[in-house]
């Protein structure tokens, strides 16, 4: 039991180690030139405008927890089209049901105009 | 694959929880492509059609003694879950008839109500037979996010809006809870299957390790949130005032029949260790049935009245959870648990048919621009609404346990179950306390009855018929199962 906990601290140490270490040795090495840009938000080159803290229109939400829908039936597909040719029809009808019902979804969401920018 | 006779059996246990959900696709399909949003009789019709089909489904279902199981043994086919069922399907019936007068009235006439509560409803009938605690927390968020929706569904009141999100931060807190103590139970005995628990537990010898008593003492505070035991019942009567009242009915009733459901589930699997949870429910039980009772005396506004009520309530409910260990009496094998579970499972019955048929009053009052929930609304009710404050009487006679109606009967059998099992101190507080709470039960009567009307005939409202039919069949069950509870029996297949 207590060799399994060491395992965990001793991963913990180097992992801990790791960071502060290539910090260190990065600090000794690398020249230093403070310059007011390097303290930007980087926002992909283009210069930030007004505040991060501010209201965002709330259909980000929608498309967020519509892509999180179709990610997870991703991540359920991939296992069972590795194990479909041993489970047979079953799996076949079983997936059917299960995209069916996110298409469901996915339609009622359509339908309800949650997927179109005003 | 699977063995065709397993996958039949499987569907077969789970068939009324799928009519509810197909109905909730039905419904909101339907109302963004066929009915287009125009005929808004047809969703709380469907809704209806659907929970009755599922109550046939589940009536019909074989009875079956406790053992049989399906999906691997996580699901239970016994006569708690089919029971506790058939109170969900009443319970939706109810607030389905109260929702269609409701929303009309208040201008919130969606389909995505209907579809909220049938998707919430197969939750909590997942939740009643549960034998998995992973299952039990799946059935309850299930639960929960759709009780969420409906506390927040009258979207530009803020009282609704802090009722949705105080709801949701908390139950959320719950569910958090729950699951950590969930974790701890699996690591104390290597399962989250509540009939392995059981084994598991009173095979092992010995006083139980710190591991699994911070796991029940965590189950026990998740699942009080949910179910508002005091002194985990903050949010109840905020939430209960702030959420549409259709939505507070349905909240009230089937909230409390999953919670404890799964918690005559879960105390019923942990009775090998019950010398170490039992005198924190004795505790709980007792502070909840004091507290609740207290702190209704002074509520002016009749749903945070009805709340408090609810945690009152749901404080007698936990005397029949402190019974069931019992399950020998000084060394004689003792019917307390089987007294227990029956006894609660009636009492959670005459809970949904009193609460709901209260909560449907103050529906059939409100209009448009005028939500009744002030007790001084109902002054003078007997003259102007007979038939209302009339029902309302019953209803509060029975919350207060008066016979010859449901509640006092309820209060009876688990009174019986509390003695049989040898809790007498819980029976004497739970006795005391029903009489404290008469007065407040009564004061409404007083008002309804005694007190003249302060203000100009208000507009009838739009539409009643839905509201004055569940005040009708809550009514007419509440004085007719009071008068022959065996009937209920006989009709659910309860009892012994």
């Amino acid at each position: 039991m207590s060799e399994l906990y060491l395992t965990f601290a001793v991963f913990g140490a180097v992992a801990v180690g790791f960071v502060c270490v290539n910090l260190f040795i990065a600090r000794l090495a690398r020249p230093s030139a403070p310059n007011p840009d390097k303290l930007e938000t980087y926002e992909c080159g283009p210069l930030p405008v007004g505040e991060a803290w501010q209201q965002f229109n709330v259909h980000y939400y929608l498309f967020a927890l519509l892509f999180v829908v179709f990610e997870v039936e991703a991540a359920f597909l991939y296992p069972w089209a590795v194990a479909y040719k041993q489970v047979g029809r079953y799996a076949v009808v079983e997936m059917l049901i299960f995209v069916a019902i996110l298409a469901a979804g996915l339609g009622y969401a359509w339908r309800r105009k949650a997927i179109e920018w005003e | 694959m699977p063995d065709k006779s397993v996958i039949i059996g499987d569907m077969q246990a789970i068939l009324p929880m799928i009519v509810l959900w197909v109905t909730a696709s039905v419904i909101a399909l339907g109302d963004v492509s066929l009915w287009k949003r125009g005929n808004k009789a047809i969703n709380p019709l469907l809704a209806i059609v659907g929970v009755l089909v599922a109550f046939k489904f589940l009536v019909n279902t074989p009875r079956v003694a406790s053992g049989a199981t399906a999906f691997a043994k996580s699901l239970a086919i016994d006569p708690l879950g089919q029971i506790s069922g058939i109170a969900l399907l009443v319970t939706a019936v109810l607030s389905i008839l109260l929702a269609w007068t409701y929303l009309k009235n208040r201008g919130l006439d969606h389909a995505e109500y209907y579809v909220l509560l049938l998707l919430s409803l197969t939750g909590a009938m997942m939740m009643a037979s549960a034998n998995d605690l992973i299952v039990l927390f799946l059935g309850l968020e299930i639960l929960s996010f759709g009780l969420y929706v409906m506390a927040g569904f009258a979207r530009t009141e803020e009282r609704s809006e802090e009722a949705s999100v105080k709801y949701f931060l908390l139950g959320a807190f719950g569910s958090a809870f729950l699951l950590y103590g969930i974790a701890l139970v699996y690591g104390a005995t290597q399962s989250t299957n509540l009939e392995q628990i059981r084994a598991t537990l009173s095979s092992s010898s010995g006083a139980p390790g710190p591991m699994l008593l911070a796991g029940i003492g965590l189950l026990i505070v998740g699942l009080g949130f949910k179910a508002a035991i005091v002194p985990f019942h903050q949010w109840t009567p905020d939430v209960y005032e702030g959420a549409p009242t259709a939505a507070t009915a349905y909240m009230a009733g089937a909230a409390k029949i999953g919670a404890f459901a799964a918690m005559l589930r879960v105390f019923g699997a942990l009775t090998p260790v019950a010398a170490s949870w039992l005198p924190a429910i004795q505790i709980l039980a007792i502070v909840t049935m004091v507290f609740g009772n207290l702190l209704a005396v002074t509520q002016t506004n009749v749903k945070r009245l009805l709340a408090y009520s609810s945690i009152a309530h749901a404080g007698y409910l936990l005397v029949a959870i402190a019974a069931l260990p019992s399950e020998t009496v000084n060394g004689i094998a003792s019917n307390a648990p089987d007294l227990a579970v029956g006894g609660a499972l009636f009492y959670l019955f005459a809970y949904v048919f009193m609460t709901l048929g209260a909560f449907g009053v103050l529906v059939y009052l409100s209009s448009k621009g005028r939500d009744v929930q002030h007790v001084n609304d109902l002054r003078g009710l007997a003259k102007r609404e007979p038939a209302a404050a009339y029902a309302m009487m019953f209803f509060m006679l029975s919350l207060g346990g008066i016979p010859p109606t449901m509640g006092f009967m309820g209060k009876w059998q688990i009174f019986y179950a509390a003695v049989t099992g040898q809790q007498i101190m819980l029976a004497i507080v739970m006795a005391l306390t029903s009489a404290m709470a008469v007065y407040y039960y009564l004061r409404v009567v007083w008002v309804m009855c005694f007190e003249e009307t302060t203000e100009a005939a208000a507009p009838e409202p739009v539409a009643r018929t839905g509201a004055m039919a569940a005040i009708m069949l809550a009514a007419a069950a509440t004085i007719v199962f009071g008068i022959a509870p065996n009937l209920l029996n006989a009709i659910t297949g309860m009892g012994p």
